[in-house]
């Protein structure tokens, strides 16, 4: 059955850059019919990296012809309060320091039923743990 | 080359006015299309061919228990606006540059998403936001097809016009989206199509950064968000 992965923003920087693992691991994805859809906050992270490159509107039109072909998951208010949950959770067992935009990436794909693709699994096993039932890919 | 985004239009025009009437595009856009020498006197033919063919936009959102044959038309036409993209981006690149072709080639694709999904069920929703979405989607089909028109004939103006497109083609987007309709791009197209549009569109994105650029972006995307360790409390 075709599923839906949420790439974070560290797949889609990778992507972004042609890295090949992740262009592969993406390549399959779509091989085999599977959908694909990153959060407001990766869309965010992502603009955020291309308005700091100092870069002329040629440049930045085509960082947002690159983000275009994503659909993008709104953060709506009970994704901010399923990540505040997270948060807590996450904070009496170990660090939540640097992980605000990794728990409200996460917190939008448990919320909707998406699979996880990131670069960055040690920090989203720990978030995913708490969904058990929910699938984490390390490309 | 193929113009299918025209035919489409002309299939939308011939379901609603008899044959014999003067054609709403070849009869008088066109003509007035090619006595226009600047932005703004395009503009102004796109403008006034969207207030004069408001009807358009109406059967544009077929019924489908009315319009068996613009059904037929738009079924059999909207899978050659895909087949079309790879040789008009060509044209288009070539005439204006790589990054205005993406944009009008994106403004295409939209109107594709667009059709095929009205083409199986016309979006339902109140009048006000129908009433809006026909009016962007008239506008850009409007758009798309002078850009078609133009890229063989008069190069300087479609540069400008891929970005009103791609302007369009993202309101049309987000118009869609608060009725529950996604056009993502290429969404629905096969996988090695999508892969395809967004490994260019990447390529096109990181080719276009000096080495510097690149290490100031990456550092960016490597940092994360972070909230304050501690709101600063009100002083008593």
């Amino acid at each position: 059955m075709a599923a839906t992965v949420l790439l974070d923003t560290t797949v889609l920087s990778h992507l972004a850059r042609s890295e090949e693992a992740v262009t592969a691991a993406f390549s399959s994805w779509l091989s085999a019919g599977n959908g694909i859809v990153i959060s407001r906050v990766t869309a965010y992270e992502f603009r955020r990296g291309v308005y700091a490159g100092s870069i002329g509107p040629q440049e930045q039109q085509a960082g947002e012809l690159f983000l275009v072909n994503f659909a993008i998951i709104e953060v709506d208010a009970d994704t901010w309060d399923s990540a505040a949950e997270i948060w807590g959770t996450l904070a009496r067992t170990g660090k939540t320091r640097r992980m605000d935009a990794d728990i409200l990436i996460a917190a939008s794909a448990l919320r909707s039923g998406y699979e996880i693709a990131t670069r960055n699994r040690r920090d989203f096993e720990r978030i995913v743990n708490l969904r058990p039932q929910r699938v984490l890919h390390s490309w | 080359m193929d113009e299918p985004t025209l035919r489409l239009v002309e299939a939308a025009v011939a379901s609603q006015a008899p044959a014999s009437a003067p054609h709403p595009l070849r009869d008088e856009l066109f003509p007035q299309l090619d006595r226009s020498r600047t932005l703004e006197d395009v503009e102004k033919v796109i403008h006034s061919a969207g207030q004069s063919l408001a009807w358009l936009g109406a059967a544009l959102l077929v019924d489908p228990e009315r319009e068996q044959l613009l059904r037929d038309a738009m079924a059999n036409i909207v899978p050659q606006m895909l087949t079309v993209q790879d040789e008009l981006e060509q044209t288009l690149r070539a005439a204006v540059g790589s990054v205005a072709a993406r944009k009008a080639i994106v403004a295409q694709e939209t109107l594709r998403r667009f059709f095929a999904i009205c083409a199986r069920e016309a979006p339902s929703a109140a009048k006000p936001s129908i009433d809006f979405i026909r009016s962007v989607a008239l506008r850009l089909a409007l758009i798309v097809v002078v850009i078609e028109h133009l890229v063989a004939r008069d190069h300087s103006l479609v540069a400008p016009l891929a970005d009103k497109a791609f302007e369009t083609s993202q309101t049309l987007r987000r118009a869609a989206q608060g009725l529950g309709i996604d056009l993502t791009p290429w969404a629905d197209a096969p996988a090695a199509t999508r892969l395809k549009r967004i490994m260019e569109a990447a390529r096109g994105f990181w080719g276009a950064l000096d080495d510097d650029q690149r290490r100031i972006v990456g550092e960016a995307w490597g940092e994360r968000v972070e909230l304050p360790p501690q709101w600063p409390l009100p002083s008593s």
